[in-house]
């Protein structure tokens, strides 16, 4: 203990600069995450009345609410295509820019994938809105393409909706995650691409069995991000849809906010948070436990 | 003949001259006297407007068309009070209760909010109770009337309270809502009569439909109540017999008279009433017609309704099919008068004319006995009733609360609030507030007469829609389902009762404080 002391003695100026950040982290991400966990256990509207209930709100949800479990698996399904949509494309669109010859397209390329991360995501979601109305240009796409039997109301029908919300944002270019895998690809040694060149392999060959296996740490980090950020998110199904038409577009994320916000029910909201913690938690353990082993 | 001196003269006129004018005097006991036969009673002004007033709100609207009106407001008050800032802004009205329940959250809310409902902020602690305020008298009414609450239009404080009998609002203005249809729609299908009741408007619908134009375009969401407001309206008459076996905890010789609506005024349904009575089967979806009829009679006009996009689309495009023609019929209030007119107006000066319709207004047809038996007392009032109002943020400073509830007497006086409510939007020439005045004595915008919240009927709704907000999110997953076929009528009775109840369990812990858990058991007993 006391070289330990004596240690922190000595670099105690590294330790001040840092406690201002620390205190930050503290306030603003460690006090409300364990302060959710403690009210999660309560009946609490979020103001004046916090009744304990032990594990309630969580056996209320995961056994009698009818909409949570649903909701599960619908994010399940958005998870699942917004990975594959996040780690296909980027990867796909790194890949062509990487073989670029001349560097300076490829750096007007990697400007124009950057781009539009600039604008606001609730645009392109009031755009898509507005593609998907009755009137719209899907509806209109399908009309000019003699297919007009096709047509709906693609967000106000049960049965695609859910759909309609995968499809947004078509065709999925994430400039980040390109960027991410844009500086794997720097990272690959230039000599691995010539004795690929000598054992004469080709395009497809050389992407499968020399990239794609080096790209293995950015796809992770990129999957996890993609969990992350699917999981959390539910803005885009709040202005898209409310989660209806009926509970087709529920998804857990939208529920902690009505349950916090529209119901007053903070313990509950609190519950449908720590679930979601607990499932980033256990998938990211997964996905880290299986970067060590490959 | 008297002589009288030129002096004697002068001191004799100058007397007469000040005995003259002593007669303008502002001189409250003078007024008395010169108004003492005015058929308003008139009590001496004993309360002098505050002068030692200082200090700084902030004064948050909901409404664009407010704005005006608040601003000029807080410029006549802080002529009359020097040291008080009032400073008025506006919020937007989407998603305006997630917002103000996060400002109060962290304590950021403003003093006042001009808002459509409070009671939800009450119960979050976040708000203050005006009951006691709203006895004392105003400094600024020139009414003479006792209590500030005493200028207002009857029955609507009394509405404005909560289940625990806390006033929470200050009302500003009621609404009004009616049938606006397309005239030139309207002649061509053949129409020369305005619906009535119910099944008139079921005709009429039909042949609206036959000349291919969609007779009523509504949204299925809670964006567009169209569909809602009905069934409101619908189940304070169908539910009006049950009135004396819900309202159990009334006053002392309190009686029901259906035909007087002021037989229910200072009685409210609480929370252990209701759930006593849904657990009697009195209000449960299920098992009592008069709950059910409304919903079945109203799913008849689905099939005149734009079923091809009532799930998809928001309420304004709703309103954009009727300005558009593309619909014949919108169910709206007051405030959409304005916007009507000025569009209209609009297209005709583009050169649009035959995008410019004429319009009328009709009430919202009524049910009759042919469409439900549960119409024992009386029929449909017409919808109308609190549209908004001012709530005061639960503070800390004294001295803010008193500047907030002393700036809402000021803007709730007869003679302030007349001149609010006349302002006209120097660009359209139209009053900036089309609602009516909760305030005795202002005169309502000219085309809103058919929307006067003539209440002929005694109404305390025994039972209704939704009971909290969750229960009103399940009604419209519901309401759709129902709508669109998916689930039987049955079905949808079946959900609406689990959910009422649901929501009536919710009630009974927020109100926790405030009801008789001896009385409530013991009628929970009985039923057993």
């Amino acid at each position: 203990m006391m070289p330990l002391v004596k240690s922190m003695a000595r670099k105690k100026y590294i330790y001040i600069s840092l406690l201002p950040a620390f205190m930050l982290l503290v306030t603003f991400q460690y006090i409300p995450f364990f302060n959710a966990f403690y009210r999660s256990f309560f009946d609490w509207n979020g103001a004046n009345r916090a009744e304990f209930v032990g594990l309630d709100n969580f056996i209320d949800l995961l056994f009698r609410n009818p909409d949570y479990l649903p909701s599960l698996g619908r994010m399940g399904v958005i998870v699942l295509v917004q990975i594959l949509q996040g780690v296909i494309m980027s990867l796909f669109l790194a890949t062509l820019i990487n073989h670029v010859k001349s560097e300076r397209t490829k750096y007007l390329y990697r400007v124009f994938v950057i781009l539009p991360a600039v604008v606001p995501g609730i645009i392109g979601t009031l755009l898509w809105k507005n593609f998907y109305s009755t009137d719209g240009l899907i509806n209109q796409i399908l009309v000019f393409l003699g297919q007009a039997h096709y047509t709906t109301t693609w967000l106000g029908n049960e049965h695609t909706a859910l759909l309609a919300i995968l499809f947004m944002g078509f065709p999925w270019i994430n400039g980040t995650f390109t960027l991410i895998y844009l500086a794997g690809y720097i990272g690959i040694n230039s000599e691995i691409y010539d004795a690929a060149n000598i054992d004469g392999v080709n395009i497809w060959s050389r992407f499968w069995k020399v990239e794609f296996p080096l790209l293995l740490p950015q796809t992770r980090l990129i999957v996890l991000l993609a969990l992350i950020g699917s999981i959390q998110n539910y803005e885009n199904i709040l202005i898209l849809t409310n989660g209806g038409p009926g509970t087709s577009t529920l998804v857990p994320g939208l529920m902690l906010f009505q349950y916090a916000f529209s119901y007053s029910q903070m313990g509950y909201a609190c519950a449908i948070g720590i679930l979601l913690f607990m499932i980033i938690i256990t998938i990211t353990i997964i996905n880290q436990s299986w970067g060590r082993e490959s | 003949m008297l002589k009288v001196s030129r002096k004697t003269m002068a001191i004799l006129l100058i007397i007469l001259l000040v005995s003259a004018l002593s007669g303008c005097t502002k001189d409250p006991k003078k007024q008395q006297a010169v108004t003492e036969t005015s058929p308003t009673p008139q009590v001496e002004q004993k309360t002098p407007v505050p002068d030692d007033l200082k200090g700084e709100i902030s004064v948050v609207t909901l409404y664009k068309e407010n704005v005006k009106n608040l601003e000029q407001a807080a410029k006549d008050y802080m002529a009359l009070h020097a040291n008080v800032t009032v400073n008025v802004k506006q919020m937007p009205y989407d998603g305006y209760g997630a917002w103000l329940k996060t400002q109060y959250l962290t304590d950021q809310a403003p003093e006042v909010v001009f808002t459509e409902g409070a009671n939800e902020f009450k119960t979050t602690d976040n708000i203050i109770s005006l009951n006691d305020f709203l006895n004392e008298p105003n400094p600024y009414s020139k009414s003479g009337k006792a209590a500030w609450k005493d200028d207002f239009v009857n029955p609507y404080i009394e509405l404005s309270k909560d289940a625990g009998g806390s006033v929470n609002m200050i009302p500003w203005s009621l609404y009004g809502i009616g049938m606006y249809y397309n005239k030139t729609l309207f002649d061509k299908a053949g129409v020369i009569e305005l619906p009535k009741t119910w099944n008139e408007f079921m005709d009429v619908s039909g042949k609206l439909k036959a000349t291919g134009v969609t007779p009523w375009a509504v949204a299925l969401k809670p964006s567009d109540a169209q569909t809602a407001w009905p069934l409101f309206i619908m189940h304070a008459a169908t539910t009006r017999s049950l009135v004396p076996e819900v309202n159990l905890l009334h006053k002392d010789n309190w009686s029901f008279d259906s035909n007087n609506p002021l037989s229910v005024q200072g009685e409210t349904i609480t929370a252990e009433e209701r759930y006593v009575a849904f657990k009697k089967g009195l209000i449960d979806p299920v098992k009592s017609k008069q709950m059910a009829d409304p919903y079945r009679i109203m799913k008849e006009a689905a099939k005149f309704m734009n079923t091809k996009n009532f799930t998809a689309i928001e309420g304004a495009d709703a309103i954009n099919d009727f300005l558009n023609g593309k619909s014949a019929m919108l169910y709206q209030g007051t405030w959409y008068l304005p916007t009507l007119q000025s569009k209209l107006a609009e297209f005709k000066k583009s050169g649009k004319n035959d995008k410019a319709f004429e319009f009328g207004i009709f009430p919202f047809p009524e049910i009759t006995m042919e469409n439900t038996d549960t119409l024992a007392l009386g029929g449909v009032n017409q919808s109308a009733g609190l549209r908004n109002g001012f709530m005061v943020k639960k503070m800390k400073d004294d001295n803010k609360t008193k500047i907030a509830i002393d700036f809402l007497k000021f803007i709730t006086s007869p003679e302030q609030a007349d001149k609010l409510f006349k302002m006209e939007d120097p660009a359209t020439g139209f009053r900036y507030i089309t609602d009516i005045s909760t305030v005795q004595g202002v005169a309502p915008m000219p085309g809103t007469e058919q929307m006067q919240p003539k209440q002929q009927w005694a109404d305390l709704t025994a039972g209704g829609v939704n009971y909290d907000q969750k229960d009103w999110d399940e009604f419209w997953i519901q309401w759709q389902q129902y709508f669109t076929d998916k689930i039987t009528f049955e079905e949808f009775l079946k959900q609406r009762s689990k959910s009422n109840l649901a929501a009536l369990e919710r009630n009974l812990k927020t109100f926790d404080k405030d009801i008789d858990k001896v009385w409530m058991e013991k009628q929970l007993k009985d039923i057993k």
